[in-house]
């Protein structure tokens, strides 16, 4: 199961690793690894309120289900499910599901690293970051630039 | 004659006068994405496209910034040479910040 997309609403854990289990067992995997982002609450002395995701769609849904649908190619991967939430989101809340299945845990940890740092720059979502101290603009990893 | 539209993501949408998108008007009728983006300059005094090679930066003079950028063209990437239409979505991004 390869699947990739955005995604308005949290997305249940549970229902989501039962899902993977359910079409994996059976098959030589026997394990999955999850990687959860979440929005922080502060950055430095900066409290952050809300991150804003704004998705350029429908390609940034076809850029994550183009990322997860690569591994089904990969030797040794059963599953690879890349969801990204987009809205104002404040913290706390979910931003990303990573969920990888395979037959070995170095693996499983190797493609969920890779395809999150993949759909972190690949894929056309841009995130505004609304904190205490102002509104920035969050461009790549880090740099910040302010609104306004 | 053309007008085409430049839909613009994150800090370059400050530049869109409270929208999303910008049309810049070119006096050919085929223009190339780099005929686009030098217009795009020459109307705003918001944001300034520079390109060298095939890389994109965008100049912000109000801010003092100068950001890599990405040129997509109906959600592919987009050389400079490349020729669009009217009915072409032409999309200005800076690096993505998700996750």
């Amino acid at each position: 199961m390869f699947e990739g997309r955005v995604v308005e609403d949290e997305i249940s854990l549970d229902e989501l690793v039962s899902k993977v289990i359910r079409r994996t067992a059976g098959t030589e995997s026997g394990g999955l690894v999850v990687f959860l982002g979440y929005v922080k609450g502060a950055v430095g002395d900066a409290k952050v309120n809300q991150l804003i995701y704004e998705a350029y769609e429908p390609y940034a849904s076809d850029k994550l289900r183009e990322i997860a649908t690569s591994y089904s190619k990969v030797e040794g991967v059963t599953s690879v499910l890349i969801y990204h939430r987009a809205g104002g989101l404040r913290p706390g809340d979910h931003t990303i599901y990573v969920v990888v299945s395979a037959k070995n845990r170095e693996l499983a940890f190797k493609v969920a690293r890779e395809a999150l740092e993949r759909a972190k720059k690949e894929v056309p979502i841009f995130k505004l970051e609304r904190r205490s101290d102002g509104d920035y603009w969050i461009i790549g990893d880090g740099l910040r630039v302010r609104k306004g | 004659m053309a007008v085409v539209k430049v839909k613009l993501f994150s800090v370059f949408s400050e530049c869109a006068h409270g929208g999303r998108e910008v049309k810049v008007s070119l006096s050919v009728s085929k223009p190339t994405v780099g005929d686009v983006l030098r217009a795009l300059s020459k109307e705003s005094d918001c944001l300034d496209v520079v390109a060298s090679g095939e890389s994109v930066e965008v100049i912000l003079p109000r801010k003092n910034a100068r950001i890599p950028a990405t040129i997509l063209i109906n959600g592919a990437a987009g050389g400079l040479d490349q020729s669009v239409s009217e009915e072409d979505e032409i999309a200005l991004l800076p690096i993505p910040s998700g996750g």
